[in-house]
């Protein structure tokens, strides 16, 4: 209990890693989505510009790392905050004493992940 | 912080008023609570598509071959259709997210319509970059 | 002439039957009456019983705020004519108890609206007495709160809002944008006084930005974005104060 009073407290930050991440979500993500996950399995686009020695050698770059990063990271945290307020609107009730320490968590949690691996890429 | 019914007019009797329950079914009495939901849950696709690339990165690091059977099953037909939902969804959360960003930086001297329309032009301005980039490799 | 309109307007006697229903009521129908000419006509001529809050009939007072067609509107400035011929349906505004009728018990909301401290406060207390000395203001400055002064305090954003009536301990959208209008003065020295409570977890922190409070506005107050504006300056203002170490 005393950890989710902390976590409560934390809330200027959560809600500015959700703004970061709702910027993210519609600055970026539109034309990421149309064309890594539409047009180039569709083959709208040269299928080889998705090969593997390709994309080694771009996601190499630490500016791209860097730029994969937060692109992954803050959209967790934006779905994390809006998730968690919509289910206590939803009234989830039962959920509600552990629903941040799930979502901010996870997001945390998965945020270390994307570290990891963009480090040993 | 004070808000019992009764701590300003100090009465102690209880005025048997009428409490009307909220149905938990209210997101679906009106539409604006209708598309507010829709909007809320347009973040779990945001968080999907997040996933993905998590997903597609952690391949690319295991080497080439579990790279190549990864992204086999981001090419298969469902997984297509799924890309388009979360395009969909994606699209939706932009234009509620620009609507809000223009209510709350379109104070005066700004107008909301102008940095809504400001936030539309930057968008195209960074899609098209993101785009050129990509293709160029 | 002869034309008709049906009410459907809400009932509710604690002290008879107790039972919440709903009665129908046939009257001429008016071009130019509002929904309260209708609820004084109804009142005058077929059920004197009828109870309900009005006073000026003219928008400022914010007293004969009800449901309409299930929408929180000021029955003074909504017309017969935008319904008509359809049946209007009338209610007592949603998310608050109900003492009577068309009447509810807003205590809570000036309870909490006490709370924001909606006043100027001044950090030397004197000030506040002294009405010898005079603040003066360009409009620019002015222009950041004016919007938010035009609050009648006529509740509809609470019954709009679905958030208050899910979380009663919601501080709400007047209350946040009366805080905000004086945070934004700047005559006033408040804010930090203010701040525990805007920017409590029954505070900003609640809101989810439905927006609805700012579309019933009669006065066009747009309490939602008070409310994000005053997220922007919390924020800030933790995360300052979290790298300075001061409160």
């Amino acid at each position: 209990m005393c950890l989710l009073k902390k976590i409560n407290a934390l809330e200027p930050l959560w809600w500015s890693l959700f703004g970061a991440g709702g910027m993210v979500a519609a600055f970026l993500l539109p034309a990421h989505i149309f064309i890594q996950g539409i047009a180039i399995p569709l083959g709208w686009v040269s299928p080889d510009l998705f090969n593997y020695d390709h994309l080694v050698a771009v996601v190499g770059h630490p500016l791209v790392k860097l730029y994969l990063f937060f692109m992954i990271i803050l959209p967790l945290y934006h779905a994390a905050h809006r998730i968690r307020l919509t289910l206590e609107d939803l009234r989830i009730e039962w959920l509600n004493h552990i629903l941040p320490l799930v979502f901010y968590g996870g997001a945390t949690g998965l945020s270390v992940v994307t570290l990891i691996i963009l480090i040993r890429i | 912080m004070a808000h019992s019914m009764n701590s300003i007019s100090g009465k102690t009797e209880a005025t048997k008023t009428y409490r009307r329950d909220i149905p938990n079914t209210w997101w679906l009495k009106k539409g604006s609570y209708f598309l507010f939901i829709l909007r809320e849950i347009s973040s779990v696709f945001v968080a999907l598509y997040a996933i993905f690339l998590l997903i597609q990165l952690c391949a690319l690091s295991g080497g080439q071959e579990r790279y190549e059977s990864t992204a086999a099953v981001f090419k298969s037909g469902w997984m297509i259709i799924l890309h388009v939902v979360i395009w969909v969804f994606v699209m939706y959360n932009m234009v509620t997210w620009f609507r809000i960003s223009g209510r709350i930086f379109g104070a005066k001297p700004l107008s909301p319509v102008l940095v809504t329309i400001s936030n539309y032009i930057i968008w195209l301005i960074v899609s098209i970059g993101i785009i050129f980039l990509l293709l160029k490799g | 002439m002869g034309e008709e309109i049906t009410l459907n307007i809400t009932r509710y006697n604690p002290d008879k039957d107790g039972k919440y229903t709903t009665q129908r009521y046939s009257i001429p129908y008016k071009n130019d009456w509002s929904i309260l000419d209708a609820l004084n006509y109804v009142k005058a001529e077929l059920d004197g019983s009828l109870t309900y809050r009005w006073s000026c009939r003219m928008a400022v007072c914010g007293s004969c705020g009800m449901m309409v067609n299930g929408t929180p509107r000021l029955t003074c400035s909504t017309y017969l004519n935008e319904f008509y011929p359809k049946e209007i349906t009338i209610e007592p505004l949603a998310n608050f108890p109900v003492i009577r009728d068309l009447v509810v018990d807003i205590n809570d909301f000036m309870a909490k609206l006490k709370s924001a401290k909606p006043w100027i406060i001044r950090k030397n207390k004197r000030d506040e007495d002294d009405t010898s000395k005079e603040y003066l203001q360009t409009t620019g400055q002015m222009d950041k709160y004016y919007q938010q002064t035009l609050c009648i305090n006529c509740t509809l954003c609470y019954a709009a809002c679905p958030v208050y009536g899910l979380h009663p301990d919601f501080l709400g959208p007047a209350v946040i944008a009366l805080g905000h209008r004086y945070n934004k003065d700047s005559r006033d020295e408040g804010k930090a006084d203010r701040r525990e409570v805007l920017a409590s977890e029954h505070g900003v922190w609640k809101c989810t930005v439905v927006g609805d409070c700012t579309e019933v506005c009669p006065k066009h107050v747009d309490p939602s974005a008070a409310i994000q504006r005053t997220k922007v300056d919390s924020a800030i203002n933790w995360f300052f104060s979290f790298l300075t170490g001061r409160k």
